[in-house]
């Protein structure tokens, strides 16, 4: 899941990480929007709002809202920074620093309203921007190691690519198109993950309140877990393979053949 | 450090320090709605905003008369409400003429564009701050008594 790049990565991989992130940001934006009034997985309806508060000359709400934008694209600038600049000598652990840093804004979240949550508006401005910031990151990092195939936060875009592909399935030549099918294949388990992943924190919120916030965070610990589950038993494979007993067993079975 | 990579760092510290500056001085410039809301004010009309039917033709009043507030007020948490004095400590003291009515928690939400009125935990309601400035507040909120549609009341500052 984080471990390929690019064009290394196979469909099963994007869509992988597209279910589980896009769930993650369908989750976070519904509890934002139930606690918070505020949207918190995309900035479009932001720049309409920043763009209302500044014809009506509310400064101080529009300088809000332009620090929540800011922080959403500072997200993304700090994912792709440490993507480019730690390297991919151990691509697992240079793209699990975003999502590690993703979680660290969830836990702060998510235990601020627990143990010191007042409702007061400059908390709830404070916990926006860094939400905004946690998506940032976490769209920063799945559209940089997938060539932007894999963005999760926000669907507009998406929509817009699933309509145009939907108006090219009506005609043959583009239906046996692996690339296209393949492309919608992962735009739609986008787009399903992200609504129930907001259906789902919808219905728990009532249940298990802030939590939620936990809830989000062992889901973007399953997608750490994944890729290191992996790189374990494949070196737990590879090391039984140079052993000398198994290096017995393998020509014994070459022998009898 | 190269010329180059000075003048690089210089252009991102500028693309950065820029938008700070500015919101900056939008943030000093004004006060947030948390601030603004404080103070007693007065209820001084209510009407439509919008309506769930066709406006006919030479219908230009859609205040609401004294009957239709009280039964759209009736199940709301401020209902009969006509003074609203809110305090820095986040309570909301409600007054008719006879005197203190009823006293709610108040938060703002979202952008500074929701006010949320609580009486109890089980009686929450949440209004759309419309305008919002030194001496006129509009709210607004959904009704479906009487005719379905958004309801806009108007205060004053006193």
């Amino acid at each position: 899941m984080l471990r390929k790049y690019s064009s290394s990565r196979s469909l099963k991989d994007n869509i992988k990480l597209g279910v589980l992130t896009a769930y993650c940001a369908g989750m976070v934006n519904v509890i934002s929007v139930i606690i918070f009034f505020a949207f918190t997985s995309n900035v479009t309806g932001h720049y309409a709002v920043l763009a209302e508060e500044l014809s009506k000359g509310n400064w101080y709400q529009a300088g809000v809202v332009a620090v929540w934008i800011m922080l959403f694209c500072f997200g993304g600038f700090i994912s792709n920074l440490i993507i480019i600049n730690l390297g991919r000598r151990n691509s697992y652990l240079t793209h699990g620093i975003p999502i590690l840093l993703e979680m660290v804004c969830l836990i702060i979240t998510g235990s601020y309203i627990q143990f010191y949550y007042h409702e007061t508006l400059v908390e709830t401005e404070f916990l926006v921007g860094l939400m905004l910031f946690a998506m940032g990151l976490q769209n920063g990092l799945t559209a940089s190691i997938s060539n932007s195939a894999v963005k999760t936060t926000h669907l507009t875009g998406l929509t817009t690519d699933l309509g145009m592909l939907l108006s090219m399935f009506t005609q043959r030549r583009f239906r046996k198109k692996k690339q296209l099918v393949e492309k919608a294949k992962i735009q739609v388990s986008i787009m399903l993950a992200y609504v129930t992943g907001g259906v789902a924190a919808g219905l728990i919120y009532n249940t298990v309140a802030y939590n939620v916030f936990y809830i989000t965070c062992g889901f973007l610990l399953l997608v750490l877990l994944y890729d290191y589950y992996r790189i374990t038993v494949v070196k737990f494979v590879f090391r039984r393979r140079q052993s000398p007993r198994y290096s017995y067993v393998y020509s014994e079975k070459n022998d009898n053949t | 450090m190269s010329k180059d990579r000075i003048k690089i760092l210089m252009i991102y510290v500028g693309i950065f320090m820029v938008p700070c500056a500015l919101v900056l001085i939008m943030l000093s410039n004004d006060q947030s709605a948390e601030d603004k809301v404080l103070g007693r004010w007065q209820e001084v009309s209510w009407e439509y905003e919008k309506i769930d039917k066709k406006r006919e033709v030479g219908e230009e009043n859609w205040d609401i008369n004294e009957q239709q507030k009280y039964e759209i007020s009736q199940g709301l948490v401020f209902h009969e409400a006509e003074t609203w004095h809110f305090l820095p400590t986040g309570e909301l003291e409600l007054y008719n003429q006879t005197g203190l009515l009823s006293q709610l928690e108040w938060r703002i939400k979202g952008h500074g564009n929701i006010l949320k009125l609580e009486k109890t935990d089980a009686e929450v309601e949440h209004y759309q701050i419309q305008k919002l400035d030194d001496n006129k507040m509009e709210i607004h909120f959904n009704t479906d008594l009487q005719v379905r549609g958004i309801v806009k009341m108007t205060f004053v500052k006193v």
